[in-house]
């Protein structure tokens, strides 16, 4: 889950200077538009896409900016299929400003990989506010590191959330091949390994510090690093991450 | 070790069922405390319209994180 701090941010006008992509006004409300394909197409077309049976609300916000989210967990889909490999997997889109929840994952704890995505609007509809709270959120290294990019902080959260999709079905796969110990054994087993690659490889030698998030428990760990690791982070954890994954076969 | 594993009366072991710990009655807030932190949070989405009402309940049981 990634959750606010509190602070909401009123966003603002921003330029990519990283990858020299010019930002799209998408309308009002300070949104815009991330990538280039972000047209008529249908939201439940896109979410498909990426592997989502169902997409349920955010009638209220605009398809560039659901779309943009969707664009990019297809993108992390082709590489590690934890949608596909889910069982029925949805995505809610809510809008509650009282809740501290900006997007998390459901599942069930019978079966982990029977997964649901949760989006809040309220954080997330304005691709504006979602870049300048996880600036900040960065900033304060409450969340990881990455590559700086306005991209890589409108969609640190749906990669967050991605990378608890993976451990759930990474975790079920093992199950299924006959791994017999607990989700959070599981979990907390990858994060040893991934540690290990990080001091022995890329030669990590005091605390493994990710995020101060990543010390709530060992799946938001895996996530914060897994995060990290896809939206170009350059530390030993990140780099270890990307190995450990090659190392699971992506 | 979690907290809510402290004390044997908060909670109960279902070997082959996860999760593996469920608190019973007896613990007290920090160990309610600890436990969500090591299994995450309910949510509530019976008012959500734009859920079908089945679809509704099915989500109430799932642990978000």
């Amino acid at each position: 889950m990634v959750k606010s701090r509190g602070s909401y941010s009123s966003g603002g006008k921003h330029t990519d200077t990283k990858s020299g992509k010019k930002l799209i006004q998408a309308g009002g409300g300070g949104n815009f538009t991330l990538l280039e394909d972000n047209n008529s197409e249908g939201l439940q077309t896109k979410y498909g896409r990426a592997g989502f049976f169902k997409l349920y609300g955010g009638n209220d916000v605009q398809n560039a900016v659901l779309g943009s989210y969707a664009d990019q967990l297809t993108r992390l889909e082709r590489k590690y299929g934890a949608i596909n490999g889910s069982e029925k997997p949805a995505v809610i889109v809510v809008d509650e400003p009282a809740s501290s929840a900006i997007a998390a994952v459901g599942f069930m704890p019978s079966n982990p990989a029977d997964q649901t995505l949760y989006l809040n609007s309220a954080y997330l509809g304005s691709i504006s506010k979602s870049v300048a709270d996880q600036q900040e959120a960065a900033a304060k290294k409450w969340s990881a590191s990455h590559d700086g990019s306005l991209k890589s902080n409108a969609y640190y959260a749906v990669t967050h959330e991605y990378g608890h999709m993976l451990h759930n079905t990474m975790y079920s796969q093992a199950k299924a091949n006959g791994y017999t110990g607990t989700r959070n054994e599981w979990v907390e087993q990858a994060n040893r390994d991934i540690t290990k690659i990080a001091k022995e490889r890329y030669h990590v030698k005091t605390k493994t510090g990710v995020s101060e998030y990543a010390t709530a428990n060992g799946r938001e760990r895996f996530a914060e690093t897994f995060a990290s690791s896809q939206l170009g982070g350059n530390t030993g954890m990140a780099k270890a991450m990307r190995y450990w994954l090659k190392q699971q076969g992506y | 070790m979690p907290y809510f594993l402290k004390d044997e009366s908060w909670y109960t072991i279902h070997e082959d069922d996860e999760p593996r710990y469920r608190l019973t009655a007896a613990a007290p807030q920090e160990a309610v405390d600890s436990y969500t932190e090591y299994y995450g949070e309910k949510m509530d989405f019976s008012d959500n319209e734009d859920i079908p009402p089945e679809e509704r309940e099915r989500l109430n049981s799932l642990i978000w994180e």
